[in-house]
Order: C-alpha cells, then structure tokens, then sequence
C-alpha cells in the first residue's frame, strides 16, 4: 500500500508519516504542488493524501488536474478548511474523501481504507477488520485465521459492510447484494440474514459486531 | 427621533421672522419717509375728513349725523364748515374753544390744504371740493405725532402691508411647501438607515437624484457602510483565519499526544485537544453563521438530512458505547443550506453523546412536518440553566466534557437566519429534548 503525502508542515508530515506506517502504509512525503507532480509521474500511488493550503498553489489545482488526465487515484484530502461549504468545494472538485484537521491517526487510516476497499480500488482483494477477513475472490471468510462457512448471501452482506467499515450502510445497498441472487427477498429478509450473520460471527469468536443503525441501515463496528 | 423642533418647523419659522422683520423696517422707512413730509400727511388727513363729512352729508339724517361727526383722532380741537355750491353755509361745526383759529376762509375754486404752524402744536386748515358740488372748509390743531398717526397707519396699511403681506404669505407658504418636498429624501433615507441590519452589512441606502446636500450626506453615509462592511468582513475572516491557522498546529498536538504511553496524563491531554479542536471549529462556525443570508437557498429534504448527519455521528456514539435510532415521521423540506444544518443537528447530537448514559439510544426524530428533534436520555438540565442553554460561552455543571459552551448559540443563531427556532426541554420520563421547528412562511 504507497500513499503520497502532501503536506508542507514537516512536523505534521511527520508525524502521519510515522503513524500510519505503523499502521502498515508505506509513505512517500512531498511539501509542494511542484514535488507532488514530480512524485506522482515518477512512481505509481495507491493514494493521495492531499493538503489544500500549500506553498506553491492551492492543493485543488492538483486534484482537478489528475482528473483531468483520467488519473483516478483516491484523493483523501486533508486541510484546515473546515468551513460550511469547503468540504463540497473539496468533493465536487474530484476528491474521494475530506478531513478536516485535527484528526487522529486511527481515524486517518479507517478512511484510507475505506477508499482502498471500495471495488476496483488496490485493497479489494481481502477485506478485514479486526479479526475477520473475507477474500472477494474465492468468497472465503476467515475469523482468526479460521475459515468459517458463510452462505454466498451473507457474504455479501458482509463483503459490503466490510466495504466501508465503521461506516453506515443503508438498507436499500445491502438489500440489493440480497437481490443479485435472483431469490424472492422478502420484507424481513435483510433482517434474517443478518441475524444468521450475528450468530455465525459470535460463534466463531470474532470480534465484530454488526450493529443496527434505526431507520438507516447496519454498520460494521469492531468491539473495543 | 423626535427630539428637538424639525427643520420644517425651523425654516418657516425663520422665514416668518425674517417677513416679519422686513415688514417692520418697510415701515419704519415709511414712517420716516412721511414725518418728513407733513404736508403730504396735512393733505390726506384733510381729504380723509372731508370723506367722511360727505358721507354724513349724503345720508338721510345729515344734520344730526353731522353734528355727532368726531374730531379727527388726536386733534385738540376741530372746526369746519360746509357751503353750498352757490356758497351758502349749509352747516357750521364750532370749535371748543373759540379763537383757536382764525376766521375759516370763503371756499376758493379748488382745494387747498395750508400747514399753519410746522411745529408742535400744528394747526393746518384745508378746503375741498364734494362731489355733491358742496364745499368743506375745515381746520384743525393737535401734536403732530397723535394727530398724523392714523394717517400714517392708514397710508402704511394701503402702501405696505396691503400690497406686501399676500405676497409675504404667498411665498412663506411656497417655502414650506418647498422646504417639506427638498426634505422628502432625508426622511426616506433616515427611513432606509433605521432599517440597516448588521447581518445583512451589504444592503446600501438609495442615493436620490437631489436635493445635492441630501445626496452627499447619503453617499458619505454608504462609504461609511462599505468602511463597516470592510471592518466586518476583516473581522469575521480573521476569526476564520485565526480558526484555520489554529487546525495545523492542533494536529500536531493531537498526534504528539495520541504517540504517548497511554495512562490517565494521555487521557487528560485528549480531552484537552478534543475541547480546544471543538472550540476552534465553533469559532469558524461562528464566524460563518453570521454570513449564511445570502446562501439560504437549497431546497434541504429534513428526512435526508437527518439520516446523512445520524450516518455520520453514529461511529462517534459507538465509540462512547451508546446508540442513535433515527426515527422519520413524516418530515418536509425546507429552504436552507444543507451543511449549515447539518452541523446544527451534528451539534446536538454530539451533546446527546455527551451527556447519554452508555447503552442508552438517542432519539433523532424528523418530522412531522418541518421538525427535528433531538432526544438523548441523560440527566437533562435543571430549570434555572434552561434559559441559559443557548447563551454564548455558558456552560452547564454537571457531567459532560471541556468546550466553550457555543454549540447552541451558533445552532440558534443559524437556525434563526433559516426562520427557525430551537427549544430545550425536558423529557417527563428524563432526558434532554431539542426541538427545532420551522415557522410556516420559511418553508419551501
């Protein structure tokens, strides 16, 4: 996993250098619109983790620029803009995702995930949190390195909670990976099939949960 | 407003003084005029007595009118007689004290008027010629200021004031008149200037085409608004500087703490970062609520925006081991900036987060109608804080964590430029309810 960092305060470069190559990432640093160009025509990066306010132009350019040329690396941006309508400008102007500083390093690292789980993106091929993981390619799910027997809907389900992890997914989502299995999904099916999938984790000691979100949907939460 | 007599009011009485004035020395200027001329006065007040001798002559009792005839006013004595035209006395007035005055002459051909003595007392005589073909001869003593008065009264009232005091009148009421329409542009624009509101600093006075000193004022008064418009503008982007410049220097803080060993110091500076990182972002909110008029113009669906919002929180109330439920009742749109909003509901959730027991659902109810409600099933708050709640920088006792107590000031404040209110109340069965509540006209 290569994530380039932008950012043009050493110290805070740093210091998210530090922390999320303890979280397994590998970081290249730049301080400049300038460097950031040069590193990103010298070598390929699974992720851009981009600050707005930069020396030598507005981290914008940047992004509108790699979009421009096809180039669709996720951008994370991460800025003291915090205003009411920064973070729209940020996504409307081809960013993946936006965090407004300060921010934690675990909360950095969940959202790099995030965007490296979504499909097609460089971490879909085994999907985890905490002591589950689930291969997308041979649809085998793991608890502790224990293979579990999941049936193939309740893969699904997970697979999209995995997908975005400790994030809300709604109902509507989930219920169309029920769907894709050409079964007749009755109203409370959802409902079952995660209580089959409650069960399932349970047994096998994971230590996941799947919460309900009310009137929304169902997230994946690790256990603390 | 209403101090002092209006500038109308002081106009037309300076004008009046000013008419008056110029009257007074009109006739000033007459009476110098004519006290240098007394034979001119001796005339008229020979001719204004043989007037009213004719008319006692011509009546139906001219005998009896004729003998109650009064002196001329101021005269000491009077004497005149009357002859026919075949010169015959006809009438004869005595005077009071015989031998005041010489024998009256026989009437000549034509009228005549002589000033015998030219000092005090004068004594003058005069004849005139009545259209009766009648002649009076008449004489008459006096000092000369009583005597001549009513005559200079009388020529003053026909020379000055009757051809001066309709005009006069005329145009005082032409310059009220006047004056009241110049005037018509200060009290629109003092209208305009009551009007001004602080958070709506673009709006700018209509300048009028004239009077021109009305027009200065008012463009000196819009340099001064774009002067307060620049003050504020620099204000409020120096507090949304100050609050970005803030952000890096917090992350790094954040970070330098999170790489401690953990332990209760760790703990204590987290929450230390947690409340400054909370009143940095209440400072920009801040800064930027009082900005958001213009940008009140997406149509917000409540029912979509309480479910992004819950979506994002719900990581935030896991991580404190409670729980949110979204319940939709049937909720409207409304016209609105959606992340404004977003933030206000945010806000509230995150105090119910705050203040939630763990285990315990929070409440986000949307609708019915134009409605969010935020209900959390904490201790609530005590009836002396309530109306405290949505001050700025208050903060409740009790449990709860670090902050600057701006949350729900910057909620209402939003929420009043979206034409919305927010109450606080308690829940009968404990809790704290936070009901934001549309008005009727600022729903879309």
């Amino acid at each position: 996993m290569r994530l380039l960092l932008v950012e043009d305060n050493p110290q805070l470069a740093e210091l998210v250098q530090e922390g999320l190559t303890r979280q397994g990432f590998a970081i290249d640093r730049c301080g400049s619109l300038k460097e950031a160009m040069v590193a990103r025509g010298a070598a390929s990066y699974d992720l851009i983790l981009l600050d707005l306010g930069l020396p030598d132009g507005d981290g914008m350019t940047l992004v509108r620029e790699l979009r421009r040329g096809n180039d669709s690396t996720p951008i994370l941006i991460l800025t003291a803009r915090g205003g009411l309508n920064d973070r729209l400008i940020g996504l409307d102007g081809g960013a993946d995702d936006y965090l407004v500083k300060p921010f934690e390093i675990a909360e950095l690292a969940a959202r790099c995930r995030a965007l490296l789980r979504r499909p097609g993106a460089s971490l879909g091929v085994v999907l985890h949190l905490g002591n589950v993981a689930l291969d997308t390619t041979t649809r085998s799910v793991t608890v502790n390195q224990q293979r579990i027997d999941v049936p193939p809907r309740e893969v699904a389900l997970l697979e999209q909670l995995l997908r975005r992890a400790e994030q809300v997914v709604r109902r509507n989502q989930l219920e169309e990976s029920l769907y894709s299995f050409g079964e007749e999904v009755t109203p409370n099916a959802l409902e079952s099939a995660v209580s089959r999938l409650r069960k399932r984790l349970t047994a096998a000691d994971a230590n996941v949960l799947v919460r309900t979100a009310h009137g929304i949907g169902y997230a994946l939460f690790q256990q603390s | 407003m209403q101090a002092g007599p209006s500038l109308v009011r002081q106009i037309s009485v300076r004008l009046v003084a000013a008419a008056v004035l110029v009257s007074l020395i009109e006739i000033i200027g007459v009476l110098v005029l004519y006290s240098g001329r007394r034979p001119k006065l001796a005339l008229e007040l020979v001719t204004a007595h043989a007037d009213t001798i004719y008319e006692a002559l011509s009546s139906s009792d001219p005998r009896g009118n004729l003998s109650r005839i009064s002196p001329p006013r101021g005269a000491d004595d009077w004497t005149f007689v009357i002859h026919d035209s075949a010169r015959k006395v006809i009438f004869e007035q005595q005077p009071d004290h015989p031998g005041s005055f010489q024998a009256l002459p026989e009437p000549t051909d034509h009228d005549w008027t002589r000033l015998e003595h030219d000092s005090s007392p004068v004594i003058l005589y005069g004849s005139r010629h009545l259209p009766n073909n009648a002649w009076v001869t008449m004489a008459v003593s006096g000092e000369t200021l009583p005597l001549f008065w009513r005559v200079f009264v009388r020529e003053a009232w026909t020379h000055v004031v009757v051809p001066v005091a309709p005009v006069t009148i005329l145009v005082l009421l032409l310059n009220v008149y006047i004056v009241r329409r110049m005037l018509a542009p200060l009290a629109a624009s003092a209208a305009e200037v009551d009007a001004l509101d602080p958070s709506r600093m673009e709006t700018r006075l209509t300048v009028p085409a004239t009077p021109r000193e009305v027009r200065a004022l008012v463009l000196a008064m819009n340099r001064a608004l774009d002067r307060l418009e620049q003050a504020m503008q620099t204000l409020e982007s120096f507090t949304a500087d100050a609050a970005h410049e803030m952000r890096t220097p917090l992350s790094i803080l954040k970070l330098r703490v999170e790489a401690l060993e953990a332990g209760p110091a760790k703990n204590a500076l987290r929450e230390d970062v947690s409340a400054m990182t909370r009143l940095v972002n209440q400072m920009l909110d801040l800064a930027q609520a009082d900005t958001l008029d213009s940008q009140i113009t997406q149509t917000v669906d409540l029912a979509t925006l309480a479910r992004d919002v819950v979506e994002r929180m719900l990581p935030v109330a896991v991580a404190r081991g409670c729980d949110i439920a979204l319940i939709d009742r049937g909720a409207t749109s409304v016209k609105g900036h959606a992340e404004a909003l977003a933030r206000v509901l945010s806000n509230l959730i995150d105090n119910a987060i705050a203040y939630s027991p763990k285990d315990r659902s929070i409440d986000v109810i949307a609708g019915p109608g134009a409605r969010l409600v935020v209900r959390d099933r904490g201790p609530g708050f005590s009836p002396e804080s309530a109306a405290l709640l949505f001050r700025r920088f208050w903060r409740g006792a009790g449990p709860g964590r670090a902050g600057a107590g701006l949350g729900l000031a910057i909620a209402q404040s939003i929420l009043a430029r979206h034409g919305a209110t927010i109450t606080a109340d308690n829940a009968a069965d404990g809790g704290a309810i936070f009901t934001i509540q549309w008005t009727k006209e600022s729903q879309t």
